[in-house]
């Protein structure tokens, strides 16, 4: 599973908003790091979406990615991310481990470090939400 | 088992993602619960791991970033199997 959920803004009209993607791989599973491909070349099969900007062609000012295998429930995941997070913190950005059976990448812009713990409890919402709404594995 | 300072910085980044969430502090049973156990950790840590999480969490110094992350997001459909994000050409 590949759960995606980016800060994006609007070429010329500025306007901004998250648009998050939840892409399901079945039955094909792993421990640790994710098969090689995944998620850049091998996405998965999207299987939800929320989006409130219009995609394509928007500029990412941030981003969360979660690749997992389909069958880890959200609440192992979210636990993951805060043990994740406990060790990336005091780095700089962008931030990439595995933790548990999850891996994570968070990458965000200068002009939203400041507020990075906000940035990110909202990719990290909308990632729930997407995740919820692609129903159980 | 994991160590004091670990599970002390796990609970905070926990409470402050849920306080970002709810926007604002959470019941005050909740954080009750969580300031206990954040107590209790705090005097199990090292005078060192004290300094270290409190410069963590002062949010004095915020976390370096790059500029611009170069990427642009791709339309995507139900079914697609291609990334909604990509490098900037």
């Amino acid at each position: 599973m590949y759960i995606t959920a980016h800060h994006v803004e609007r070429p010329r009209t500025n306007v901004e908003g998250i648009n998050a993607f939840c892409y399901r791989h079945g039955s094909y599973t792993w421990v640790g790091l994710p098969p090689a491909g995944i998620p850049d070349e091998n996405p998965g099969e999207l299987a939800a979406s929320l989006v409130t900007i219009p995609q394509g062609g928007n500029r990412v000012r941030s981003y969360l990615d979660i690749i997992m295998p389909d069958e880890v429930p959200w609440g192992e995941a979210r636990t993951s991310f805060i043990t994740f997070l406990s060790e990336a913190q005091g780095r700089d950005f962008p931030w990439e481990g595995v933790s548990g059976r999850c891996t994570f990448r968070v990458g965000l812009e200068i002009g939203l470090a400041v507020s990075w713990q906000h940035e990110i409890a909202l990719l990290l919402r909308a990632a729930e939400a997407v995740h919820g709404r692609a129903g159980p594995a | 088992m994991i160590g004091a300072a670990r599970r002390f910085s796990e609970l905070m980044n926990d409470l402050l993602l849920r306080r970002e969430i709810a926007g604002g502090p959470l019941s005050q049973d909740e954080e009750s619960a969580v300031a206990g156990e954040l107590e209790r950790c705090w005097w199990e840590m090292t005078d060192d791991e004290q300094a270290e999480s409190e410069s963590v969490f002062s949010r004095e110094q915020p976390p370096g970033a790059p500029a611009r992350i170069d990427q642009l997001d791709e339309a995507v459909e139900q079914g697609a199997r291609t990334p909604p994000r990509r490098k900037a050409a």
